[in-house]
């Protein structure tokens, strides 16, 4: 396995406030991660480190480049698109071909003219001219014809309606990952990408909340919709996050095996979703 | 080299003023050269063309023309090149798009260095080009409706004297004028908003308080000298050689000024590009 991300107390302070307040995690290549947290949680402050966007303390490595004094190089081999306001106005799809294909030299224009001709996107039309989930496309058209190694995505589908949040999921299961390739995203939208990632990182505070396999999720969380008559015994148990809904109390363990709960009720695996409200909320602040 | 071109070309793309404003001052030139030669025998003028002072006047008249039109063309030029430098690191953090070109392997330094070039040389160019393009059209334009002989024009090798200079000038007052752009380009990198304000107000405070602290105008001399400076023989000569030779700035590479403005430039340009490495969309 190679590991293309590598934090080891990754911290990053604004004046007094910590956004980042020694951060570890590691990204092995053929991963789709999910980066996952609150507003203000550090999520963007960790992507600009990754993506040498910002200066940090700490120890970080992105293909083995220290990305704040590599950028350019780094960039050869990770993609990023930050949200659908980032392409400007005033260029023209063409120009933004153009101006793609003679800085990156892993680009393919071909791959990106292919992607267009199946959407509306006209080459002479400006960004300004185009809808928002246009300029996703265009963007999207511009990452997939990149051979990269890392793909960064920070709330790609802000702002986009359900047709094209979901399209642009498929493009990227479809024609963009393989195994190779790594791509780690933040979303407000959970359940959306819940079922395309292989590994989460809840972060919050600046610190790393959670750090997972999707698997790993599994054996290690468990929910329960607790029998009515068993309310008491489960809290005995010790979850840590109960939560009512339409009468019924689910609640959420961590380490118990199946055959301590099953009596409790009907037992899951919590979706990432609620696991990431359950650990917000469960874990005081 | 063929990303650096494109960086430039880039340039031009965004910034549409760079083209647009020179080639509509010549193109309204062109036409009033078309008015005037048309209509130069008929009302105060009563042209006949027989005479010799009558045949001096057009071609006077097709200099001054082309000497005012130069003028206001460079003139236009330095206007666009500063509004361009204000808005040229600036707008990519305004609009966020600083992400997008962050995103791709442009290191910093390139990107700088690309409006640094387009200001200095790249506009210049241009200006020059479409000069040169005007000039002859006009000289056209008259002969065409004025009738009046080319021998009475500026010689072939006067011509070509003045255009070579003026074509070495564009990479002399590049180097000249480094200093100044040098200077925009950090302000336009680092302030928040209302960089045009910004790229003024600093050098007028510093200059009216040396004034009213210290009673003395020498850094104003001295920025005044910056424009102004480079015309070192203007006027010196009433024969159309030494007009000429006004206009070469060759000479200046001689003088320290000018390289000392270099190096201040170079580690403007410096900040620059560090002050960059830090911008993002915050």
């Amino acid at each position: 396995m190679t590991t293309i991300i590598e934090a080891r107390g990754l911290t990053k302070s604004f004046g007094s406030t910590r956004a980042l307040d020694g951060v570890s995690f590691s990204v092995e290549a053929g991963r789709i991660v999910g980066l996952i947290g609150p507003n203000g949680a550090g999520k963007t402050t960790a992507l600009k480190s990754i993506l040498g966007l910002t200066s940090f303390q700490g120890d970080l490595q992105v293909l083995g480049r220290n990305p704040y004094t590599d950028r350019d190089a780094l960039m050869r081999e990770v993609c990023f698109i930050a949200d659908v306001a980032v392409l400007p106005k005033w260029l023209r799809v063409s120009q933004a071909l153009d101006y793609v294909q003679a800085v990156h030299p892993r680009f393919e224009r071909e791959r990106a003219e292919e992607f267009l001709r199946k959407t509306d996107i006209r080459m002479k039309s400006r960004v300004r001219e185009l809808s928002k989930g246009m300029v996703t496309q265009l963007h999207l058209a511009l990452i997939l014809a990149i051979d990269a190694r890392l793909l960064v995505l920070d709330e790609p589908t802000l702002g986009l309606d359900l047709l094209f949040r979901r399209q642009f999921y498929d493009t990227l299961l479809n024609d963009y990952y393989d195994k190779e390739r790594t791509i780690l995203l933040t979303t407000h939208q959970v359940e959306e990408i819940e079922h395309l990632l292989t590994d989460v990182i809840f972060i919050n505070h600046g610190r790393v909340a959670l750090d997972s396999s999707v698997e790993g999720l599994a054996t290690r969380y468990a929910q329960v919709n607790v029998k009515a008559d068993q309310a008491t015994r489960a809290r005995e148990m010790k979850p840590f996050y109960e939560r009512e809904i339409f009468g019924r109390v689910a609640m959420f363990y961590e380490g118990r095996t199946p055959e301590e709960l099953v009596p409790l009720g009907e037992v899951r695996t919590p979706s990432i979703a609620d696991l990431f409200v359950a650990k917000m909320q469960g874990v005081p602040a | 080299m063929k990303a650096m071109m494109m960086l430039v070309r880039r340039e031009f793309w965004e910034h549409r003023m760079l083209l647009f404003a020179p080639i509509t001052l010549c193109v309204i030139f062109l036409v009033l050269c078309a008015l005037a030669g048309a209509n130069f025998d008929i009302g105060w003028m009563n042209f006949d063309g027989t005479s010799g002072a009558q045949q001096a006047m057009p071609r006077g008249f097709y200099l001054v023309m082309n000497l005012v039109f130069t003028i206001l063309l460079y003139a236009l030029m330095a206007m666009v090149a500063f509004f361009y430098l204000c808005d040229c690191l600036y707008a990519e953090r305004k609009d966020r798009s600083i992400l997008f070109w962050k995103s791709l392997p442009v290191s910093d330094t390139m990107t700088v260095l690309s409006k640094l070039v387009v200001a200095l040389v790249g506009v210049p160019l241009v200006v020059y080009g479409l000069a040169l393009v005007t000039n002859a059209l006009s000289w056209v334009i008259f002969m065409v409706t004025v009738d009046f002989a080319p021998s009475r024009g500026p010689t072939a090798l006067n011509w070509l004297k003045m255009n070579g200079y003026l074509l070495a000038d564009v990479f002399v007052l590049a180097l000249w004028f480094a200093p100044i752009a040098a200077y925009q380009l950090v302000v336009s990198v680092w302030v928040p908003r209302a960089v045009a304000v910004w790229t003024l107000l600093p050098p007028v405070a510093v200059i009216l308080g040396q004034k009213i602290f210290f009673d003395s105008w020498s850094i104003a001399e001295l920025v005044r000298q910056r424009f102004g400076g480079f015309t070192i023989n203007f006027g010196g000569g009433e024969s159309p050689a030494a007009a000429i030779d006004a206009i070469n700035a060759i000479p200046l590479l001689a003088r320290a000024d000018l390289w000392i403005g270099v190096a201040i430039a170079a580690v403007l340009v410096y900040v620059t590009i560090r002050i960059r490495r830090h911008s993002d969309d915050t």
